[in-house]
């Protein structure tokens, strides 16, 4: 077990990925969802799995999956999300198990 | 004679059971357990499907967001330099669930302690951010 490497890894990916897009869309979930156990069970799996994809196929990422193009369609989801939420007042969110508010 | 038999009559009518109320205390326990199951199962199979919802949309959302993201840049890079791919994935793992566990304490905090709007307010512009960010990696 090589434990420099761990750590070494561990801190850089920790540092790096504070505050960043990940967690504040985990952020942002869980503050609407009233099932905040099952965001962070989501949230992980996601992050494991995009992790996984990129530590197997390293630089053929982009020639495999078109991350381009799953980026627009992610930013056209959150656009629509915020529209929702900021234009229309929408509050039954996606992320909560009931239709009533979160509490 | 007659006007006691009259009496008589009277009284089984009124004695006759009302069957729309429960005339029983076991029939109103019983009632009260029907009730209480029917309301379980409701909320058990809500609980169920919410679970399934939940999970999945935090995680294509993030999954989404995360792709090609900075993180899998430095995971890619230190799986490049060293030749325990394993090793890296684990360091990586530990981080990035901790990183989503620190998330979703802090949304629970700002859920606390802000306002329901002020917490749409929030989320939105969040989700605004977050789609010009992508938009941004997207067309570079």
């Amino acid at each position: 077990m090589d434990w420099q490497l761990l750590a070494l890894t561990f801190g850089t990916v920790f540092v790096s990925e504070l505050g960043d897009k990940s967690q504040l869309a985990t952020m942002s979930i869980s503050g609407k969802s009233d099932a905040p156990r099952y965001v962070f069970l989501g949230s992980a799996a996601a992050l494991l799995l995009a992790s996984l994809i990129s530590a197997l196929l390293g630089e053929s990422v982009a020639q495999v999956l078109p991350t381009r193009a799953l980026k627009s369609i992610a930013a056209a989801i959150f656009a629509l999300m915020a529209l929702r939420l900021l234009v229309f007042k929408q509050d039954r969110s996606c992320f909560s198990r009931s239709n009533d508010r979160p509490t | 004679m007659k006007s006691f038999i009259r009496y008589k009559i009277k009284v089984s009518n009124s004695i006759k059971p009302d069957h729309s109320k429960p005339d029983s205390l076991l029939e109103i326990q019983l009632n009260q357990s029907r009730l209480e199951s029917d309301r379980e199962h409701k909320s058990d199979r809500r609980q169920k499907s919410g679970f399934l919802q939940v999970t999945l949309t935090t995680f294509v959302t993030v999954f989404l967001a995360e792709l090609g993201d900075k993180t899998q840049l430095t995971t890619l890079m230190f799986t490049a330099q060293s030749n325990s791919p394993l090793i890296v994935f684990l360091g990586a793992s530990i981080a990035l669930v901790l990183s989503s566990l620190i998330g979703v304490i802090a949304g629970r905090w700002l859920a606390k302690n802000f306002s329901p709007q002020l917490l749409d307010t929030l989320a939105g512009l969040s989700f605004m951010l977050l789609a010009v960010g992508l938009l941004w990696d997207a067309v570079r």
